[in-house]
């Protein structure tokens, strides 16, 4: 089909631009609407929301994954957050730091594969891990008083049995 | 260097978590804690867990309070049946243990009436076995009023009850769902694969199920998903078994394969039962009646008639039975044309089984001594008309001679061997149409008989004239009980062993009116004579005269009998379940915790525990 060699322009929030395939730019739902919506034009799409090095890194997994089928929604929740594939956790081997812009940015332009990939990785550092060791691994201060600390526990205490 | 995780990445984050790592989440900050407890995740937890149940967010409370509300009463009562599972030495050494768990049991089944909509599977699951196991008059009665019904017949109608209301709480169509979906799998496979004929591909599909739900290790998932539902369906009777039975029937229909049936082995009521489907393909007869002869080659006594194929679910159904109902509507209509090694049986080998299985169904309904009946029917039906079933007086020399060694060993009483000499003096009339050889074979066993008359005399103080067919009781009195406490006994209507947890000196109304507990409540076992309260090794209780009962011989094997076997009634095996298995003795049921301390191997008998020693204090 014509409309798949079609390019599509992208500008990041430093005015990086970016030049990809359409049909790269369609794993994006928010890009797909918006040239649905636009039609033909060579006009770049603004994305203040994303900065360059983060959009690069989608581009990449957008590119990687462009033949995948799309995942209706429904059957995601059977998902366990074991199964990642290689690619995709040498992919998400970056900090911290990127890896929520990735999150937020896929939320941003609704990239259901990768937002769940992130999220996964994520899920996978907390798995298993006690509160204390969780606000260490991501840095997070304790802003419960000790009677509020006393409460929420013995409120969760039920996660401990067994 | 890392920053803060975003709230809004949070609230994704979490969605990808297990019920119990966000709730450790809940603890970190007071941020996550917001989005730890938001109620759409909680909803997803909830439908997650109880997948097939019907979820009702009754309260204002939330999702989250209906997770942890389900959540704790399920580990509530799964602590319960954990307990139950591996109780047997459990409950022997603790008698307080064994109150606190009853008292346990009493609260989850309280909780569970006065919340229906909170009620999840193992409730349900729970339910069954507790009401089982309990046996206190304040639940039951609590429980029959609000079921709201009265509890008159039996046990089978109460939870028939029992099933129709949790029943409502089952979302069917998430079966057929499933099914659906099987369905759809497979005919997509096929559509790679085309089978070449129906039969090929009903194998497919029977490999194909095979390989969803490969064997009883996977018992907790396949429950999970279908036990459950399928179980109050199917009743008490239930078993992994009957849930193949219902899918695969299903799920052939579904595939468009017709002429499939399921059918269980005639080994009904043995302990272990096993279950094939047959699958008859009128199209390819020929083919199946060639591999069919490939099967049997060492056997050439089989006939060419057979156009059935079938296939050995044996694997998926090591504890499976069919329910009773089930089994005789397929039994009446395939009667004995399989051994349980699933080898055609041609028709003039029949008879022999026929005779024995059919004067089991028959005391089935009569509820009365079977063998006796078996010997009448053989003089009815095979003495009086010889040329039906062609064969001659040796055979049936044979054959009384094996009739005899039932009476002889099982039955004690005067007027079962009067009823079998009758049977005897009737098949001697025709003793004149015989050969010399026979006529030999016929003495030699009125002979055997006198014998073992005279040896059942000297243990069991039962006078018997042979000659005048006239019976004389012994020294014990009509009235006193023949049995006593931890005696095991042999239940002579389903040949199934059972311990004397109870004796009345007569019929007892009030407890035999408890029919949330017994199985089988006997009817015509005239009252005022003794009755008992038998816990067989099924785990069920009847309660039966005295008629009905006999004490297992010392010698028998049975009495050796260890199955090692958890509250899923899988076998198991392992050394734990052995460990078990050799306390539990010989009526293999945890239940026997209830009643008594121990088995003692030397005196073949149970110790009574405390409780029962305070009822029974002289056994």
């Amino acid at each position: 089909m014509a409309t798949e060699l079609k390019k599509v322009k992208l500008t990041s929030s430093e005015g990086t631009e970016f030049i990809i395939d359409r049909k790269v730019a369609e794993k994006s739902v928010l890009l797909k609407n918006m040239l649905e919506d636009v039609g033909e034009s060579d006009m770049a799409i603004p994305l203040p929301n994303v900065t360059g090095p983060i959009l690069n890194k989608v581009i990449d997994y957008c590119t990687h994954h462009r033949d995948d089928p799309f995942v209706s929604q429904e059957d995601d929740s059977k998902k366990v957050s074991d199964d990642i594939d290689d690619w995709d956790a040498e992919f998400c081997k970056v900090d911290q730091g990127t890896l929520f812009e990735l999150i937020l940015s896929a939320n941003y332009l609704d990239i259901k594969p990768l937002l769940d990939l992130t999220c996964k990785t994520v899920a996978n550092m907390i798995k298993g891990k006690t509160p204390d060791e969780i606000r260490k691994t991501f840095n997070i201060t304790n802003d419960f008083t000790p009677e509020e600390e006393e409460h929420v526990r013995k409120e969760n205490e039920w996660c401990e049995e067994r | 260097m890392a920053r803060q995780i975003p709230p809004l990445c949070l609230k994704h984050i979490l969605f990808h978590l297990e019920a119990e790592d966000v709730a450790r989440c809940a603890q970190v900050s007071r941020q996550w804690k917001d989005a730890s407890y938001s109620d759409s995740l909680w909803k997803k937890f909830c439908d997650q867990r109880w997948k097939y149940w019907r979820s009702k967010p009754t309260k204002a409370d939330g999702w989250r309070q209906v997770f942890l509300v389900r959540m704790t009463t399920d580990r509530w009562a799964f602590g319960i049946l954990d307990e139950l599972a591996q109780g047997g030495p459990f409950y022997l050494a603790n008698m307080k243990k064994l109150k606190q768990l009853g008292d346990n049991c009493k609260d989850v089944l309280f909780w569970v009436m006065e919340n229906p909509n909170e009620v999840t599977l193992t409730h349900c699951y729970f339910a069954k076995r507790a009401l089982q196991y309990i046996r206190r008059n304040e639940i039951i009665q609590k429980w029959k009023s609000w079921r709201e019904y009265k509890l008159e017949i039996s046990n089978l109608e109460g939870f028939a009850m029992m099933a129709a209301f949790f029943n409502e709480r089952i979302d069917v169509i998430d079966i057929m769902r499933e099914i659906d979906e099987l369905a759809l799998e497979f005919n997509s496979l096929c559509q790679n694969n085309p089978p070449d004929s129906q039969l090929t591909k009903f194998r497919l599909l029977a490999n194909f199920f095979g390989s969803k739900y490969p064997s009883t290790a996977s018992v907790l998932d396949i429950e999970t998903k279908f036990l459950y539902l399928v179980m109050p369906l199917l009743e008490t009777k239930q078993s992994k078994a009957c849930v193949m039975t219902v899918l695969f029937e299903a799920l052939a229909e579904k595939v468009g394969i017709d002429n499939v049936d399921i059918v269980s082995d005639r080994e009904k009521l043995t302990f272990r039962r096993y279950h094939f489907i047959r699958y008859c393909d009128e199209n390819n007869s020929s083919n199946i009646t060639k591999m069919e002869q490939d099967k049997k080659s060492d056997d050439d006594e089989y006939e060419e008639e057979t156009d059935i194929y079938h296939i050995d679910f044996q694997k998926h159904s090591e504890t499976g039975v069919l329910t009773i109902e089930q089994f005789d509507k397929h039994s009446s209509k395939y009667y004995g044309a399989y051994t349980p090694e699933y080898k055609f049986i041609p028709q003039k080998k029949l008879f022999r089984l026929f005779l024995q299985d059919y004067w089991l169904a028959l005391t089935a309904i009569r509820g009365y001594n079977r063998d006796i009946i078996y010997g009448i029917a053989l003089q009815l039906h095979f003495v009086r008309s010889p040329e039906y079933l062609d064969c001659t007086l040796g055979d049936l020399c044979k054959l009384m001679g094996f009739w005899w060694s039932f009476v002889a060993t099982r039955y004690r009483y005067p007027e079962d061997y009067e009823l079998g000499r009758i049977a005897l003096a009737d098949i001697e009339n025709y003793l004149a149409a015989g050969t010399e050889i026979e006529q030999e074979m016929w003495q030699e066993l009125i002979e055997d008989v006198k014998a073992d008359i005279e040896g059942l005399e000297e243990d069991d103080r039962i006078d018997w004239d042979f000659e005048s067919g006239r019976s004389v009781r012994g020294q014990l009195g009509k009235k006193d009980p023949k049995f006593y406490i931890g005696d095991v006994v042999n239940f002579k209507k389903f040949h199934s062993l059972g311990v004397i947890c109870r004796w009345d000196r007569t019929y007892n109304r009030e407890i035999a009116e408890n029919a949330i507990k017994f199985v089988w409540t006997d009817i015509e076992s005239p009252r005022d004579e003794p009755f008992y309260e038998v816990l067989t090794h099924r785990g069920s209780f009847i309660y039966c005269g005295q008629k009905t009962l006999m004490l297992e011989p010392p010698n028998s094997e049975r009495l050796l009998r260890m199955v090692p076997s958890n509250v899923y009634g899988d076998h198991l095996g392992d050394e734990a379940d052995w460990k078990l298995a050799k306390a539990l003795g010989p009526v293999t049921t945890e239940l026997v915790g209830c009643y008594f301390e121990s088995w003692d191997p030397e005196n073949r008998k149970y110790i009574p525990n405390e409780l029962t020693r305070k009822w029974f204090p002289d056994g």
